[in-house]
């Protein structure tokens, strides 16, 4: 006969391997992330990923600072989208409809500034080139059998003495993607495509200062609406929002202030899409180089 | 209890039952190696469903019955695929040497080793077993009678029925 407190005591030593408990933290770990990835693809499957691009231009008004050289006058620089191309595509269950503007950049005579021209149209063909070829791999991974649906459309945001910017809608329906935004800025005075640590003095803390006023911008937004989420203190601190970067993505807006621009997914789950957060010029006046803020 | 709520509350229950997730998945797949699988994956699928949990209570029962669905299917997987040298090593060097344990459990169909284990082994009541299986209290306990019968346990010694 067996005895039942027996067949007990040996069940209980069934020795469970030393390392089991690392590994299910380990998969806690990954189903949490996993989760999210899912969550994410999810929603971008059934909505409209937008994606907007920037393109910046900024013009300097400063009298002793021309593009190229100085036989240039800066005042009465002229920006303006001449004409666009369009690529138009139709792959049994894909399309796309990419729409690639051509902007000239002429001074006050009406003659076109070469280099500066060419400088941004490149940019902007460089970035619709990835999306049409990004585009035609799936087409051919697929034979056209995916689900997609790419369209591109740009409109002309601001356009003052100071600042030209150019926004690119993408929209782009199908299932999954993670679409990034890119913006270019071409500084005036240098004739240089510049990135965000650019505008800054080279000595200054400006990655900490605009982190942590992004940070209370995160923590204040959470607070008032219990439906927004940016990954903060959260569960999984590999995910949480640290510090921005050299070349983080920026624009300068109509009223002159500094515009900080993530990611869908970079900072908030796919749901929250792109996040931006204007920067008070306050916090940023004392380590801004001159010209680039009114 | 909101699904961040739900999933702390899955992620604390592992953490504590996680042994008992291992033997009870040791007690359907027999070696360590598969073991540790079967507690990875239904840990992972705990994780990620966690919001389908109704009731705290049930987080444990409901634990049981994901680890229990695993190793049914690394079992039925296993029996597809012919046994690779690998898995033949692995069973030699399992670490358990206490088979006779297991022998006698092996007399029992799944559903009556997965009584005696929870009711007994893991000290469960015949409610949240019947919850587990899916059955009703009365169902689980003749279950719980035939296999006692089979093990041949004094059932004197040991009843089977709620304390």
């Amino acid at each position: 006969m067996n005895n039942l407190n027996d067949l007990k005591r040996k069940y209980e030593n069934i020795e469970v391997p030393e390392n089991t408990l690392e590994i299910i933290e380990e998969t806690i770990k990954k189903a949490k992330h996993k989760e999210r990835r899912i969550t994410i693809l999810t929603n971008v499957a059934s909505t409209f990923a937008t994606v907007i691009l920037v393109i910046t231009i900024l013009v300097n008004l400063s009298p002793n600072i021309a593009y190229g050289l100085s036989r240039l006058p800066v005042l009465g620089v002229v920006i303006e989208v001449v004409t666009f191309r369009n690529y138009e595509s139709k792959d049994n269950n894909m399309q796309a409809n990419i729409n690639i503007p051509e902007i000239s950049v002429k001074d006050e005579k009406g003659q076109i500034l070469e280099e500066s021209t060419q400088n941004i149209n490149q940019s902007i063909e460089k970035y619709t080139e990835t999306l049409i070829s990004r585009y035609k791999e799936d087409v051919e991974a697929s034979g056209g059998e995916a689900l997609q649906s790419v369209n591109l459309e740009y409109e002309v945001i601001t356009n003052n003495e100071r600042l030209f910017s150019i926004r690119f809608n993408e929209l782009i329906i199908m299932a999954g993607g993670n679409e990034k935004v890119k913006i270019f800025h071409l500084d005036k005075q240098t004739g240089e495509i510049i990135i965000l640590k650019d505008i800054f003095d080279s000595n200054s803390d400006f990655k900490r200062i605009v982190s942590d006023n992004i940070k209370e911008q995160m923590k204040k937004r959470m607070e008032e609406d219990e439906n927004i989420t940016y990954w903060l203190d959260s569960e999984v601190p590999d995910w949480d929002f640290n510090s921005i970067n050299d070349d983080t993505t920026f624009y300068i807006n109509e009223e002159g202030k500094l515009v900080i621009i993530f990611d869908e997914y970079e900072v908030a789950p796919g749901f929250m899409g792109v996040q931006e957060f204007e920067i008070e010029k306050e916090v940023i006046k004392d380590i801004v180089k001159d010209g680039f803020f009114n | 209890m909101n699904s961040k709520q739900k999933k702390e509350y899955v992620e604390k229950e592992i953490l504590k039952s996680y042994k008992s997730m291992y033997r009870l998945a040791y007690s359907y797949v027999k070696n360590e190696a598969d073991a540790l699988d079967v507690v990875q994956e239904s840990v992972y699928k705990a994780i990620r469903s966690a919001s389908k949990v109704k009731q705290i209570d049930y987080i444990r029962s409901w634990l049981y019955r994901i680890v229990i669905n695993t190793s049914l299917d690394i079992l039925h997987n296993k029996t597809r695929e012919s046994l690779s040298d690998e898995i033949i090593q692995e069973a030699i060097e399992d670490k358990n040497k206490d088979l006779d344990l297991i022998d006698s459990l092996h007399n029992l169909n799944d559903k009556e080793r997965l009584v005696i284990v929870l009711r007994f082994f893991e000290d469960m009541k015949i409610n949240d077993v019947a919850e587990i299986l899916q059955e009703n209290a009365n169902t689980v306990k003749s279950i719980l009678y035939r296999a006692l019968k089979k093990l041949r346990v004094d059932i004197e010694k040991g009843g089977y029925g709620d304390e």
